[in-house]
């Protein structure tokens, strides 16, 4: 125990180290609350069971260590041994107040226990430190940047860990009652300096080493706020509020027609759960490190964007708080536009919306919502886009299909075939939703749609469809920012069914199904939605679609992001080709939910500005790779991309694209 | 300066379409309805000029029946400051032409931009029948325009084939129709849509003009209608003179010829170089 002088400068200490905190988070918070409300309060007792299991099960690391990302396990070690250390520093700070340690608290078994678990732990932290600098400054991994600030963490743990040790050291030796036999390191430590005869004042060195280890300890807390390291704070936050609604939709703008923002040009008009993710991000760069734009060469590295945002929301932050307390008139008028400066607009349009990022995060930032806020204020209120995207919000608005071909050639793929259409039959009991590319691109999209209506003949299943008063699902519209649009023919869609009746439908175009699935509820929608796949599995299973022969040719199956990732069907595809090939299936490096995107989302299928290699390259080189002689996947746009990479390889008489529809056409 | 644009609302003809019951007329149930491109292209310029002179206003001007009233919302969508619907029917070019005249005569105007054509009917005629019966100034098919309000005068560029362009010098007031290579028209932005479809429409009778013809009448005549002939497959064949193998390869190409063409990737001041190398290798320097 300190005197008494020294008992009044630690609490003075407590207390400065306690009002710098206070001071800085309470700037944090107020930038917090610069953002707008969101509600984000519901189901609280999901939202925590959740964070127990992502934090304390550490699942935030874990997710990605069964993906064959191990540097989790990393963490996984330092948090549980840094949370040890967390507890141990109230024994330290109150070493100062009253006796050391002194076994009467809890008794001597449980500080044998206590601190030989700490010198376990600093062990552990030690290793975990030198792993991480190993990794940084020798291996060099692309995702990982070694900045100052990383440096600084990284040194500073590690000084605790040896200040910790060399406390402890000098404890043992001035103390004279036994009170942690166990702790072997501490042992050591004060052995070693009794070899270098420091006993005689080891009082002195004691207080000394104790001083600067509780310097270190109040700085760091203080620095912690300052620095990345913010997110052990902000990470447990990050999490408790995700969005627990079905992966990946967007939120849509109530009230379009009398909303004051549409979409996010400044930092304050993004909601306080968008400006709580910059907190929370830890710069790992696993959302860079899993982009196909990032990997493929273009501009946009989702990190990036995260770190430039939360740089210039503290470095402006004291402004903003300045004009919101005086109350600017105009909102957020006056402050700097974000969207065109600090992210640019071309690192906006490269986003194919793949949802890799966020699958990746630890943190579960929500980089894509980020994105398509963005480009909502840049194409609804300043039409400021790539110029091909003009021709298809037109062709969108004026003949309900991107590609502008009108509601009449919507049925050219029947041909010969008999098909009911929803306005001239009144029983329909099930809807075939074609969807604009299934029914319009090319013969290639076509020949899909005539497949997935003969195999639904073949089992028997009833459906119709509604032909030519079919409008676009309207998701290359709302991934584009183009949410007016977008509203507009997601009305119209919901009202057609409605009209007919339609209670359930099925497509075999994930773009349509996610949109279909998981948005359409926000305008009123009610009508069941399957994926193609759910239903022909079924169909296998229960016989009323016979296998005749089977595929042959060795194959990988490629999962669309917006039926794998977004909504989680990577199993019954795969179900599919059991049946349905001959060979077994060769699964690619990045599948599942590491499937690697396409390139084909977000209106990037129409945008022209290719910098670097183009991303469906990158993926059929990794599909070849497999040494498989074809690919199948089960989404139009991704097999008009992967046939546009094979002909530019010049590939096309030795590596096939396959439908899985048609292989199931063909096989039964 | 005060534009007006007059606009057309046009069916959309280029893709399959129903003929109705009668056997004479497009199925109205299967139109598909836009402002004529051309058009866009004559707002985006009066747009331009409204721009770049402060106290400007434009004026957008279409003859039709209701349904026209959807594409000038969209060409105020722009960003104009008036909209005028005359209440006729479809009509033929002479008798619209008289209609706009007429609305227009009372408007005091510097500039009167129209579409060159409108892609459904194109007779290209309205804009040339306009500035007739207004007794002003026209130049027809205008790729590049500058306005010098100090003289009151404009001076516009025209296409005269193969890559030769004219240049006039034109007092105001003036009308010009416009090509579609003039200027890219903007996408109107969604408070400006809104706008369009809160603003008040002027809409005029058009029996309440002083016009001497009957303008319930259309002055075109039905005659017939016949499905489009079938578009011939070319058959390409190749000059004898050459050998077997070009002969086979032209043929399977399609006689198409590619354009001789270099595609240069680097750095700018390496593109810059090389190019400037072709510009002299090629004697256009």
């Amino acid at each position: 125990m300190l005197p008494l002088g020294g008992k009044i400068f630690l609490l003075l200490l407590i207390i400065v180290t306690l009002s710098f905190f206070g001071r800085r988070a309470y700037f944090l918070i107020q930038l917090l609350k610069l953002g707008k409300p969101e509600n984000r309060s519901d189901h609280l007792g999901k939202r925590l069971k959740y964070i127990l299991g992502q934090v304390l099960a550490e699942r935030c690391t874990l997710k990605n260590v069964s993906k064959g990302d191990y540097a989790g396990i990393g963490h996984l070690l330092l948090f549980y041994g840094f949370s040890l250390f967390l507890i141990s520093y109230l024994f330290h700070i109150s070493e100062g107040f009253y006796e050391k340690l002194s076994p009467a608290i809890f008794g001597i078994l449980f500080n044998n226990v206590f601190f030989l678990a700490l010198d376990i732990a600093g062990l552990i932290v030690v290793a975990v430190i030198l792993w991480a600098a190993i990794r940084r400054y020798i291996l060099k991994p692309d995702r990982l940047e070694p900045t100052l600030e990383a440096g600084i963490i990284l040194m500073v743990v590690f000084s605790l860990m040896l200040l910790n040790y060399v406390v402890e050291g000098f404890r043992l030796i001035t103390e004279t009652r036994s009170f942690s036999d166990w702790s072997f390191v501490g042992i050591a430590f004060s052995q070693f300096f009794m070899d270098l005869g420091l006993k005689e004042n080891s009082h002195l060195f004691f207080w000394t080493f104790w001083w600067l280890h509780l310097l270190f300890v109040f700085g760091f807390s203080i620095y912690v706020l300052y620095s990345k390291h913010l997110h052990i704070l902000a990470s447990h936050f990050n999490l408790f509020f995700r969005p627990m609604g079905p992966k990946g939709t967007l939120k849509p703008i109530q009230d379009i027609k009398k909303a004051k923002n549409l979409g996010v040009s400044k930092i304050t008009e993004f909601s306080w759960k968008q400006l709580l993710d910059l907190y929370a991000c830890t710069e790992c760069g696993r959302c860079t490190a899993n982009c196909p734009a990032s990997i493929s060469g273009k501009v946009l590295r989702p990190r990036d964007i995260i770190h430039n945002l939360r740089t210039y929301l503290f470095s402006s932050g004291k402004e903003l708080l300045l004009q919101k307390g005086q109350k600017v008139q105009n909102g957020s008028a006056g402050q700097s536009v974000v969207v065109g400066q600090v992210v640019t607009e071309e690192e906006l349009w490269a986003c194919t919306t793949c949802h890799a990022c966020i699958e990746v995060c630890p943190v579960e930032i929500e980089h894509v919502e980020r994105m398509i806020q963005f480009r909502r204020h840049l194409v609804m209120r300043e039409s400021r886009f790539p110029s091909e995207y003009k021709k298809i919000f037109k062709n969108l608005e004026i003949f309900g299909d991107p590609f502008g071909a009108g509601g009449l050639t919507r049925e050219d793929w029947l041909l010969g075939l008999k098909i009911k259409k929803v306005y001239q039959e009144n029983n329909i009991e099930m809807l075939l939703w074609v969807g604009c590319t299934g029914a319009l691109y090319n013969e290639r999209t076509r020949n899909i749609t005539v497949a997935t209506a003969e195999v639904l003949n073949k089992a028997g299943v009833r459906f119709g469809i509604l032909g030519k008063e079919e409008l676009c699902c309207g998701d290359p519209a709302r991934r584009m920012g183009n949410e007016y649009l977008f509203q507009k023919l997601a009305i119209r869609n919901i009202d057609t069914m409605r009209k007919y009746g339609v209670k359930k439908v099925v497509t075999f175009c994930p773009h349509c199904f996610n949109v279909f699935r998981n948005e359409y509820s926000q305008f009123g929608a009610d009508f069941e939605v399957t994926h193609i796949t759910q239903l022909i599995k079924t169909l296998l299973e229960n016989g009323r679609l016979q296998i005749k022969s089977k595929a042959d040719g060795l194959m990988t199956y490629h999962d669309p992001c917006y039926l794998g990732r977004y909504n989680g069907i990577h199993q019954q595809p795969r179900d599919i080709l059991e049946f349905v090939l001959g060979s077994k299936m060769q699964e690619m490096m990045f599948s599942r939910e590491v499937t690697f995107c396409c390139g084909a989302g977000g209106g990037n299928f129409w945008y022209g500005k290719k910098t670097g290699r183009r991303i469906e390259e990158v993926r059929i080189d990794q599909a070849i790779e497999t040494g498989t002689t074809g690919i199948v996947t089960a989404c139009p746009f991704c097999e008009v991309m992967f046939d546009s990479a094979i002909r530019e390889k010049g590939l096309e008489h030795s590596f096939k694209i396959n439908d899985l529809m048609q292989l199931v056409n063909q096989t039964t | 300066m005060r534009v007006i644009v007059c606009i057309k609302q046009i069916c959309y003809v280029y893709h399959p379409i129903a003929i109705d019951s009668s056997g004479r007329d497009i199925d109205p149930e299967k139109m598909v309805y836009m402002l004529n491109p051309y058009d866009e292209v004559a707002m985006e310029e009066a747009m331009k000029i409204k721009e770049r002179f402060v106290g400007s206003e434009v004026i957008v001007i279409t003859a039709g029946p209701p349904r026209t009233e959807e594409a000038l919302r969209y060409a105020f969508a722009f960003g104009a400051d008036r909209m005028i619907r005359i209440d006729c029917q479809n009509l033929d070019p002479w008798t619209t032409s008289l209609i706009l005249a007429e609305t227009i005569r009372d408007l005091k105007y510097d500039i009167i931009l129209c579409g060159k054509k409108a892609i459904d009917t194109n007779d290209n005629q309205v804009g040339s029948f306009v500035a007739e019966i207004l007794e002003i100034a026209q130049v027809s098919g205008i790729v590049r325009m500058e306005v010098l309000p100090e003289t009151k005068k404009v001076i516009v560029e025209r296409y005269l084939g193969k890559g030769d362009r004219e240049a006039v010098e034109c007092d105001l007031p003036a009308l010009f129709t416009v090509e579609k290579t003039l200027n890219d028209p903007r996408y109107p932005t969604l408070p400006n849509r809104l706008r369009a479809e809160n603003e008040k429409i002027e809409r005029i009778e058009a029996t309440t003009l002083n016009i001497h013809v009957d303008v319930e009448m259309d002055l075109r005549e039905f005659a017939s209608l016949a499905p489009p002939r079938p578009k011939p497959k070319k058959v390409f064949t190749p000059d004898s003179h050459l050998s077997a193998s070009e002969r086979r390869r032209l043929i399977m190409s399609g006689g198409v010829t590619e354009k001789k063409s270099n595609l240069f990737e680097g750095a700018p001041e390496d593109i810059a170089k090389r190019i400037v190398n072709i510009l002299i290798k090629e004697k256009i320097f």
